[in-house]
């Protein structure tokens, strides 16, 4: 019977099945129910078009009055969408080991008075943040290098928002751990701008030589590199060698102060001129004429 | 394939880091010994054991820590016969060949020219070059199990580079009680009881063999290499 409803509303039954629709009306109020919308349906289908000429003035009118729905820019929607994405492919082991080798250090320190908390800290921090940014560059071993080549992103952005990433995880670490450091009393007299002053400089320097070396000769050179150069100020200035003009100028290096922090900005410069090219691993992904 | 072309791969394989790495950790024993304001023959003769014992064993290490992870072509490794954790050990070996290649050679410098014998507690020509081998196959065990744990040579290159200076800030924590005196990395140069020595020598390189053969346990399941890219 629900089938006939539609035709008997439109009044297109014939006269038989109209009746009988009647008939069964009377005593159904759901199909009455039902009838009632076909009908209005229906009716609305009579009704005149809107003038299009005041439909348009309607339209125009109401979108110039309302304000428009409060959005991020586009921009800074495809920079978190970016470092999303790129969060992804960090694997998880680098940032679980950052933090248990930060805490380490701060365990040793709190456990064993023996070294100063501002040395442990400007000789850990370094080397952590260091490889992780060697670890981070990886554009010939990189599953996607070919796709990353292909797309309009830049390269460079791609690798400013992963160093970003892991520069910033390690740099919070690193200030968690010197606040932990200060307000446990462990440092001593050490307040946390001298923790921080103690690690900043080195951990800036060494992460700008890990990418500038990883950009050009791969993540396993700069890895290296770091841990070589990490190794020289431990044994230079610190197990081995205490005095002398080498130690004091491997220790006047691995400080915080202008010249420090200007060369790793000078470096990581560089890094990035040199990581917008094509990756050697995909130096022929892409046509030039 | 010839056994050399397979080694000579393998040997290109390693990179430049495993190449540059023991010569530079020696020159910086030597810059070391070099630098020292107030030069002794005892204390030159302890700076350039020094750098065979603490720097040559990092910088081996640190290499083995990134030999898993790094392979563009595993997906190919993993489908030849030759299981691939065989072809990694071949490639640590041909790391801790090359390095202790350098170590002999520059060990050889120092007995001729009289150095080795003027550190005190040098234990001979023969069983003293284990002053460089056991913490080298200690430590790069070390790197290797990390990095077959970890699948990350990052990570796996702070793990051992916190082992070690862990082992040189906290000397005397370190050796307080007999495990750690067994395993400290440089009971040559710093170490805490010298009659312990031959024993911790030995501890280090069983503990490298053991941590080296749970790594090889561990590359038997090939999937775990493979799904690493997709975390």
């Amino acid at each position: 019977m629900k089938d006939l409803l539609p035709a008997y509303a439109a009044g297109s039954l014939p006269e038989a099945d109209r009746e009988r629709v009647r008939l069964h009306l009377a005593d159904c109020p759901r199909c009455r129910a039902e009838l009632a919308s076909w009908q209005a349906m229906a009716s609305a289908d009579t009704e005149p078009p809107p003038d299009p000429a005041t439909l348009v003035r309607a339209v125009l009118t109401r979108s110039a009055l309302t304000p428009p729905a409060k959005s991020p820019p586009r921009r800074l929607r495809h920079l978190a969408g970016l470092m999303v994405a790129e969060a992804r492919l960090i694997r998880i082991a680098v940032p679980i080991a950052s933090a248990l080798v930060m805490a380490l250090g701060v365990g040793l320190v709190l456990l064993q008075a023996t070294a100063g908390a501002d040395l442990v800290l400007a000789l850990v921090a370094p080397i952590v943040a260091a490889a992780g940014v060697a670890g981070t560059y990886r554009a010939g071993h990189d599953p996607a290098a070919e796709v990353v080549a292909a797309t309009p992103t830049s390269g460079r952005l791609l690798l400013l928002v992963r160093i970003a990433l892991v520069f910033g995880y390690d740099l919070a670490l690193a200030v968690t751990a010197s606040a932990v450091l200060a307000a446990t009393g462990t440092a001593g007299a050490a307040s946390l701008n001298t923790l921080v002053t103690a690690w900043l400089g080195p951990m800036a320097l060494l992460s700008s030589v890990s990418l500038l070396i990883a950009v050009r000769f791969g993540p396993d050179v700069a890895l290296g590199a770091a841990v070589g150069l990490w190794a020289v100020r431990v044994l230079i200035g610190g197990v081995l060698v205490r005095d002398g003009w080498l130690a004091r100028l491997v220790v006047e290096v691995w400080t915080t102060n202008a010249s420090v922090l200007t060369v790793s900005a000078a470096l990581t410069i560089v890094a990035f001129i040199l990581a917008g090219r094509e990756p050697p691993g995909v130096r022929h992904a892409t046509h030039r004429v | 394939m010839r056994p050399i072309t397979l080694w000579r791969y393998e040997a290109r394989r390693t990179g430049w880091a495993a190449v540059l790495g023991p010569p530079l950790a020696v020159a910086l024993g030597i810059a070391a010994a070099l630098a020292y304001p107030e030069p002794s023959d005892t204390t030159t003769a302890r700076i350039l054991l020094g750098g065979l014992e603490m720097a040559v064993p990092l910088a081996a290490a640190v290499v083995c820590s990134t030999l898993i992870g790094q392979d563009p072509a595993r997906e190919v490794q993993l489908t030849v016969p030759t299981p691939y954790r065989i072809t990694l050990l071949r490639r640590m070996i041909v790391v801790l060949s090359w390095t202790a290649a350098v170590a002999v050679l520059a060990a050889a410098v120092l007995i001729v020219t009289g150095w080795w014998a003027r550190w005190p507690q040098n234990h001979g020509a023969f069983a003293g070059q284990l002053t460089w081998l056991a913490p080298m196959l200690g430590l790069s065990g070390l790197g290797f199990a990390a990095g077959a744990v970890l699948r990350s040579p990052a990570a796996a290159g702070a793990i051992v580079t916190t082992v070690w200076a862990i082992q040189q800030f906290f000397a005397d924590a370190v050796q307080e009680h007999l495990p750690g005196r067994l395993l400290y990395l440089f009971a040559t140069t710093r170490g805490a009881a010298t009659d312990d020595w031959l024993a911790n020598r030995l501890v280090l390189v069983g503990a490298g063999a053991v941590l080296v053969a749970l790594a090889l346990i561990l590359l038997g399941r090939p999937e775990r290499l493979i799904s690493e890219e997709d975390e």
